[in-house]
Order: structure tokens, then C-alpha cells, then sequence
């Protein structure tokens, strides 16, 4: 579901992914670790068809991510707190735009939006631009599971998060990798063992 | 598109500025009706009878406020935020480009339309025939897809807000004045089908623009 073939990234005249080459398969799940600033998060945008590569190769789904982005839109959903998007609306209306546009099923998805905040325990009624860092990553989750996606992408999707959170957000990723999602999850370099994935690379050793 | 459509309808809805600018819009232009309604209508513009000093208001008070609704209205993403949302969406620019437009241009239109039951009183004050009412309205209806064209234009070609909303003041108000010199009947279909032009080069532009995040340091 996710290839990438000598996948680089320079910004600014500096290196920031260096000959990726990665392949994660339906209902697989891998953790990418390495420290801030390896480029975890550049790969999972090139990834989301958010950046575009300097070189290399990148199939979504089978789908040439340069050649055809917006084809390989539909098939990926990237979630990051940070890259959320979604502004002048509330929780509610960002899961529902989002499950309106991507899911299938809409009828389907307006019960996953439902389902999914009260199992997160969101603030339905909050402004998306008004969401604490924590907040926006479980909307981010909330999202990514309401699109459903055959492939996912998690930018530290627990990091911050209490335990009970991380409770609820592992079951979900695990839940949706055993419809057979693709799931690659970045993790800090000290991340402990997870259910969720069954691989973990250290970013360093990927081109390897 | 549809969902799209939607939300950016629900985003203009939410902003005081479309109920705002339909308040003033009618209130001055019964106001004015109410004030100088007579057969004379103000006596320095006699010229013109009521019905024509009416729509001479109704032109200036959409000239002033058409573009500051479309301002005030639209949704405030742009650059890598619209960029952001067609990833979540996975809808590409263009299409969002266009729903904006859509929904920008249903809620002026209604801020043009609000006006229509005075100017119809206007209208039978001084015995105008209705379809010349009809020919005019349908000329004002037109400025309702330059200013949005011209909004969504400038918003997305110019970096600053406030720069944003003088350069759609600006170019909607050269449109209206240009309007006034011609037949409408004449003006407005080319006026709507310049506006609709511009607006379908933003979207393709949008595809190939908004495609990526713009390039910064990581």
C-alpha cells in the first residue's frame, strides 16, 4: 500500500531524507523512530501528497503519488495535530466535512463521527482553532479513523496524551489495521514497545 | 463538492458580515424610499424620476457593500491552509476554489435580492414597467459574481488581507461605474460571464498553486 524507491527530500540547501526506500502492506503497521529533526514528519507529508519529493519514487495504494496527488488523496489520510487544517469550524463539523468527503458510506460515517466523539471525549461544540496541542491530536486520530482511509499515517499520534487517551487511540489504530488498513507511525527514539505496530525502523536505518 | 459547498455556506452564515450587510442595504434603501418616495424624489437629481434615483442609491450602496461582505465572508483559509484541506478532504483546490466561490456568490446574491421589494415599490411609484425592473435587476444581480470573483481573485493573489479587500473594492467599484455607462442589458451578461471566466482560471490556477505546501525550511 505504501513504496517508496530512493524517496529524498533537500529544503534550504540541507538533506532532510536521504534515499528512502520503504514498503508497508495492507493491514501492515510500522513505526518509524529517530529523533526531532530526522525528517519523520517530512516523509509522512511527502507520503500525504502534502510536499513533494526532491527524488525518488512514491506509490499510494498503486498510485504514482508525483504523477497523480490528487488520485493518491483519496487513499491516504495523514494525521498530525499540527496539519489539521479545518479552520473557521468546530470539531464536529471538521469529522463531518471529513467523513462526508472520504468515508463511503455516509450514513456510516455520520455514526463513526458520533461514535468517535464520545469516545474520545471531545468538545464537539469547540472551535478547531481554539483546540490545546493534545485536543488537536485526538481530533487528528478522530479524523483519520472517520475517513477511513486504506492507508494511515500518524505524525506521534500519542505523544502528550494521558493514559486513558492512549488507551482509546491504540485500540483504534489497532482496530483499524485489522480492516486491513496500512498504518506507519512516527515515534519518538525512546518509544516503548506498542501493540500497534509489528515493525519499528529507526529512521536511519531505512534507506538501509 | 456538495459537503464542501456546505460547510462554506455554513461559514458564511456564522459571520454577522451577510445578515449585517442585508440589514444596511435595506434599511438605507427603504430609508431613502421613505424619505424622498414622492413623485419628485430629491429635487438636485430631478432629472430622474423616484425609481431611478432608487436603483442610482441601490447601485452605490452595492458598490460599497458587496465587496466588503465578500471580504468579510469568505473563509479565511488561503495558501497552505487550502492546501491543507484538500489533503484532509482529499477534494483538490480547484473544486474547493469553486464551492467557495458558489457559496460566495449565493450570499450576495441574496444581499442584491434583499433590495428588489423596494426597488419594485420604487417601480410602481413611478409607473415603470416590471420588466424593466426585471432587466435591471438582472444587471445588479451581475455585480453579485464580480465582487465575489474579484474577492476570491484578490484574496488569493494578494498576501495581505486589507490589500485584499481595497483591490476588490477598487475593481468591483470600476465594474459598477463601468456598468452604469452602458445598456445593462448589454454589460451584464458580460460582466457575469468575465466574472465566471476569472473564477475558473482561479480554480485551474489553484490545482497547480495550492497543489503542494509552499517550500520552507524544515
Amino acid at each position: 500500500m505504501i513504496r517508496t524507491e530512493r524517496l529524498s527530500k533537500v529544503a534550504d540547501g540541507r538533506a532532510v531524507l536521504s534515499e528512502i526506500t520503504l514498503a508497508v502492506g495492507k493491514g501492515d503497521a510500522v513505526a518509524i523512530a529517530g529523533p526531532p529533526g530526522r525528517g519523520k514528519s517530512t516523509l509522512l507529508r511527502i507520503l500525504a501528497t502534502l510536499m513533494r519529493p526532491t527524488s525518488g519514487h512514491v506509490e499510494i495504494a498503486g498510485i504514482d503519488a508525483a504523477v497523480r496527488p490528487f488520485d493518491a488523496r483519496k487513499r491516504v489520510f495523514l494525521s498530525d495535530g499540527v496539519a489539521l487544517g479545518c479552520y473557521d469550524m468546530t470539531v464536529r463539523e471538521c469529522l463531518q466535512l471529513i467523513a462526508a468527503t472520504r468515508a463511503p458510506d455516509r450514513r456510516r460515517g455520520a455514526a463513526d463521527v458520533a461514535r468517535l466523539i464520545a469516545l474520545l471525549g471531545l468538545d464537539a461544540a469547540k472551535s478547531v482553532n481554539m483546540l490545546t496541542a493534545g485536543e488537536r491530536r485526538l481530533v487528528a486520530m478522530a479524523a483519520a479513523i472517520a475517513s477511513r482511509a486504506e492507508v494511515l499515517l500518524f505524525n506521534e499520534p500519542l505523544s502528550g496524551l494521558d493514559m486513558p487517551a492512549i488507551e482509546c487511540c491504540t485500540a483504534l489504530m489497532s482496530d483499524a489495521r485489522a480492516r486491513g488498513a496500512a498504518i506507519l507511525v512516527t515515534v519518538g527514539v525512546d518509544a516503548p514497545p506498542s501493540p500497534i505496530w509489528n515493525r519499528q525502523i529507526h529512521l536511519e536505518e531505512v534507506g538501509a | 463538492m456538495g459537503a464542501m459547498v456546505l460547510r462554506e455556506l455554513h461559514v458564511i452564515g456564522r459571520r454577522g458580515a451577510l445578515s449585517a450587510a442585508i440589514c444596511v442595504h435595506v434599511t438605507l434603501l427603504a430609508g431613502y424610499l421613505l424619505a424622498w418616495g414622492d413623485a419628485s424624489g430629491i429635487p438636485v437629481a430631478s432629472a430622474l424620476n423616484v425609481y431611478g434615483q432608487t436603483l442610482m442609491v441601490e447601485v452605490v450602496l452595492l458598490a460599497i457593500l458587496l465587496p466588503w461582505t465578500a471580504a468579510r465572508c469568505v473563509a479565511s483559509e488561503r495558501g497552505d491552509d487550502l492546501v491543507l484541506i484538500s489533503v484532509v478532504t482529499a477534494i483538490p483546490p480547484s473544486r474547493i476554489v469553486l464551492a467557495r466561490a458558489l457559496a460566495v456568490t449565493t450570499g450576495l446574491v441574496m444581499v442584491v435580492a434583499s433590495g428588489l421589494p423596494t426597488l419594485i415599490l420604487a417601480a410602481r411609484i413611478s409607473a415603470v414597467r416590471m420588466s424593466l425592473v426585471a432587466e435591471y435587476e438582472f444587471a445588479l444581480l451581475s455585480l453579485a459574481f464580480v465582487s465575489s470573483a474579484a474577492a476570491l481573485t484578490w484574496r488569493h493573489v494578494c498576501h495581505g488581507r486589507v490589500i485584499g479587500w481595497f483591490a476588490a473594492a477598487l475593481s468591483t467599484a470600476a465594474v459598477v461605474s463601468a456598468a452604469r455607462m452602458a445598456p445593462s442589458l448589454v454589460i451584464a451578461p458580460v460582466v457575469t460571464a468575465a466574472s465566471l471566466c476569472a473564477i475558473g482560471l482561479l480554480a485551474l490556477r489553484a490545482d497547480v498553486s495550492l497543489r503542494y505546501l509552499e517550500e520552507r525550511s524544515e
